[in-house]
């Protein structure tokens, strides 16, 4: 027995060095790909590498709402001061039990009009459209029958003029350039059918006509966390990703995208809880099996502030929706997998999500019972492992921080000293404790997943601090 | 094999901590950079002196180009003229603009040089180029030679620094040579930036447009819709050009849609039964014809073009639906009166787009 065991952990410490050293080697080079870009990129901004302003894509912005009514009038305010000379706001309201529509219209005096919606993609019905024109700006709110994030964006893009359009959150706010800053890559190339932006944390900035005036590390650990996690994964993963057009996510928070070509893929998955990944995944297959040439972009220049859940229940609600939409768009296009006509999106980004993303959990889950097992059976040297266990945390803080301190030098973001302590106390207390808190919430994901189905996932909001 | 991981593990936090400390450095050494920029010191001082000497003289030693050409050779350098250079505009603009003029012959030097570069310098090249109006006049000389060849970079910057240097020196050569090269070489451009370029064009545009549409069978498609669109937004005088083009069945769709959008801004009678007969043409031609003459005809009104709209109303197509809509009720400012026979007929879809664009007007909305 004891030898079976032997030969059974001999192949289970194999098998986890090569997760391991991939998953560092991933890391790594993300950071490092991630870091040299944002490098260039300042670089490329001190020398004028850069466009004039008056160029510009009609833009139709989409915010889809549902109990927003803390939030959306500010945000749409703050929408209503973006520095860009032609876009639309196309608010719809998801069935609120709430009086977000009603805070809408007093705000901006809307009017009801019977204005026929173009039904290019299948949505719930509307109950009533009302309109109205701010300064240049025309505002459009409709309200219809309850469907989802999905449906509500379905029907944005129906009800949307302008061939390009962005998606956000109704508690999300765009500084001001962003509209100029994620256009960049269409202008670039006319084959980009997406792009994403960056997207920031809020809590603790503080933002005055689209502009961050104030901005410092947040005391709270749970909104701390996640700051240095978004830092990591937008401007080291994506960045690297984007270098061979491989990106699968597209934040649902902001992201331009070309109208036609989501209308072609028949728009947002309302069956799904993460449309906004399924929905790239779903360009990825569409312009492959066509054979069409396509690029879908990332941008960090183009940023936008979103509200973090500040409680740890609304955290791992949070990331429970994100795990479950992660699952279902894997699962929908599970041809992706090692199918050579996804190319490297096939090989490389299809397989990373699967294996350090879907499947992690469970991989560490039994990685933690093979533990145990050969603590029982005294096959383990215990100081060696938490050694190693210091080692990895200590190795994956450091990432943390490259790609923290890459941001602040390339987006002109000044901290003080206890900022860059609380950053550094941040990422231990990611490396060390959330992983496994978040581990925890993927596995439990799937417990109710029948049941829970797809939701708005009520989220405690709270109001921006802007002006 | 565990000892390798951790190896490889050390390896990979040796090089990440590096970085890390290049990161702190940078942000250190761009912190400091900024200081600098807002207060070049000696640099400023000198460059001041310079200024004020040759404003006072005229006469720019040989010793001051030869320190330009060896100094600004080197990218931080000028970035550290440039910086300086502002400061001084903004306090002497005569004289430094004075002074920037006898420093041409050094840039001129220059150019070949940083034609060389990666493309990041070749883009701030051109753009200083630009920014201190260098390589004025028509002829197509050596730095305009430069400059072309920038226009074809794999760099959508450098591209757009190098036209945007050719447009402000007014030479129409210069341009069209640029335009062909580009074009013959395949460069992506986005149309957008090519025709607000050519708008910015600081020489003779009609002489400019005449130019680019007589070598026109040189220029891809791409480019010619640009030229077109130049020509739409600028000037009048092409109409028996545009009307052929728009006759050409076998013409490439959008360079025909182009001619009905020239159409839209200058009226010109004899397109006027052109574009009826494609508003009454059958929608296999294109529903994108159809949308976009439904708004050219708002510059035709009359009551053969207002029956010609009342029959778009019930296309398949949305867009004709609601163009044709818009024009009868924006431009034309027709009541509920006068479109009783759509407003009651049988197309539910004529009918709602209609009353949309008619609720519209009556509240004073907007139009497109």
């Amino acid at each position: 027995m004891t030898e079976f065991m032997k030969g059974f952990l001999i192949y289970v410490g194999a098998f986890f060095i090569l997760y391991l050293i991939v998953y560092s080697s991933f890391l790594f080079f993300s950071v490092l790909i991630g870091s040299l870009e944002l490098y260039r990129q300042r670089r490329m901004s001190r020398l004028k590498n850069e466009l004039k302003d008056d160029y510009y894509i009609p833009i139709s912005i989409l915010v889809p709402a549902h109990n927003e009514e803390v939030t959306v009038v500010d945000t749409v305010r703050s929408l209503l001061k973006l520095d860009y000379p032609l876009y639309e706001i196309v608010i719809v309201d998801d069935g609120s039990e709430d009086r977000t529509a009603g805070h809408l219209i007093e705000e901006f005096h809307m009017m009801r009009i019977d204005c026929p919606i173009r039904k290019r993609i299948k949505c719930q019905k509307e109950r009533a459209v009302y309109e109205t024109k701010i300064g240049k700006v025309p505002v459009t709110l409709i309200v219809k029958e309850n469907g989802g994030k999905a449906d509500a964006l379905n029907m944005g893009i129906n009800a949307s003029r302008y061939p390009y359009f962005i998606c956000m959150d109704a508690d999300s706010v765009l500084q001001s350039d962003s509209l100029k800053e994620i256009v960049k890559p269409v202008l670039e190339n006319d084959k980009v059918v997406a792009c994403g932006g960056l997207v920031r944390i809020s809590n603790s900035a503080k933002i005055k006509d689209g502009k961050v005036v104030k901005y410092k590390m947040p005391w709270n650990p749970i909104v701390g966390v996640q700051i240095m996690e978004y830092d990591r994964s937008f401007l080291a993963a994506r960045l690297m990703l984007n270098r061979f057009n491989g990106n699968m996510i597209i934040s649902g928070a902001f992201g331009l995208f070309q109208k036609k070509a989501v209308v072609n893929v028949g728009g947002y998955d309302s069956s799904t809880m993460g449309e906004d990944m399924e929905l790239v995944v779903k360009l990825h297959v569409f312009c492959r099996l066509n054979k069409l040439p396509y690029s879908i972009q990332y941008t960090p220049n183009a940023i936008c502030w979103s509200q973090a859940p500040s409680s740890l229940g609304d955290l791992m609600k949070q990331r429970r929706r994100w795990h479950l939409g992660l699952f279902q768009s894997m699962v929908k296009h599970r041809q992706m997998f090692l199918n050579p006509v996804f190319g490297v999106v096939g090989f490389v980004s299809y397989l990373y999500y699967l294996l350090y993303e879907l499947l992690s959990p469970f991989i560490e889950l039994f990685g933690i019972i093979t533990m145990v097992l050969a603590g029982i059976l005294n096959l383990i040297n215990i100081r060696f492992m938490i050694f190693f266990y210091l080692v990895y945390a200590a190795f994956g803080a450091l990432m943390t921080l490259t790609a923290f301190f890459a941001r602040i030098y390339t987006q002109n973001i000044t901290l003080s000293i206890k900022d860059v302590i609380k950053a550094v106390l941040m990422c231990i207390a990611e490396a060390l404790f959330l992983r496994f808190v978040m581990a925890y919430v993927r596995i439990m994901a799937f417990v109710g997943y029948k049941k829970k189905g797809k939701s708005w996932g009520h989220i405690k909001r709270e109001k921006i601090n802007i002006e | 094999m565990r000892l390798d991981v951790q190896l490889m593990i050390y390896v990979y936090m040796g090089i990440c901590l590096s970085l890390l400390i290049f990161n702190v450095f940078y942000i250190l050494v761009d912190s400091s950079r900024s200081r600098r920029m807002k207060n070049p010191g000696s640099h400023l001082k000198k460059l001041r002196a310079r200024v004020e000497e040759y404003s006072a003289t005229g006469q720019m030693p040989e010793e001051w180009h030869a320190d330009n050409r060896r100094n600004l050779s080197h990218i931080s350098r000028l970035e550290r003229f440039h910086w300086s250079m502002e400061k001084l505009l903004e306090e002497m603009p005569e004289q430094a603009n004075t002074y920037l003029a006898a420093c041409e012959r050094d840039f001129r030097y220059l150019a070949p040089i940083y034609q060389g570069r990666e493309e990041l310098e070749q883009a701030y090249f051109a753009k200083l180029l630009e920014l201190y109006g260098m390589g004025r006049g028509k002829e197509y000389d050596e730095l305009k030679q430069v400059l072309t060849e920038m226009a074809c970079s794999s760099s959508i910057y450098t591209r757009e620094n190098a036209l945007q240097t050719l447009y402000k020196t007014g030479s129409t050569e210069a341009v069209c040579q640029a335009f062909f090269k580009m074009s013959s070489r395949d460069v992506f451009h986005y149309g957008k930036l090519l025709t607000e370029g050519l708008l910015r064009f600081q020489g003779d545009k009609i002489l400019l447009a005449a130019e680019l549409w007589r070598s026109r069978e040189e220029l891809k498609n791409e480019y010619v819709l640009a030229v077109m669109q130049f020509i739409r937004m600028s000037q009048e005088g092409y109409e028996e050009e545009f009307l052929r083009i728009l006759k050409d069945k076998a013409a490439d769709q959008e360079i025909r849609l182009e001619a009905v959008r020239y159409f839209r801004r200058y009226r010109y009678e004899p397109a006027y039964p052109v574009l009826l007969e494609i508003m009454y043409s059958s929608e296999s031609i294109g529903w994108e014809y159809l949308a976009m003459t439904a708004l050219s005809l708002e510059n035709y009104p009359g009551d053969e073009t207002v029956k010609a709209l009342k029959s778009a109303l019930t296309s398949y197509n949305w867009y004709v639906r609601y163009n044709a809509a818009d024009t009868l009720v924006r431009a034309f400012q027709l009541k509920r009166s006068d479109l009783s026979d759509v407003l009651n007929g049988k197309d539910k879809y004529a009918r709602d787009i209609l009353n949309y664009m008619l609720q519209r007007s009556e509240r004073g909305g907007e139009g497109e």
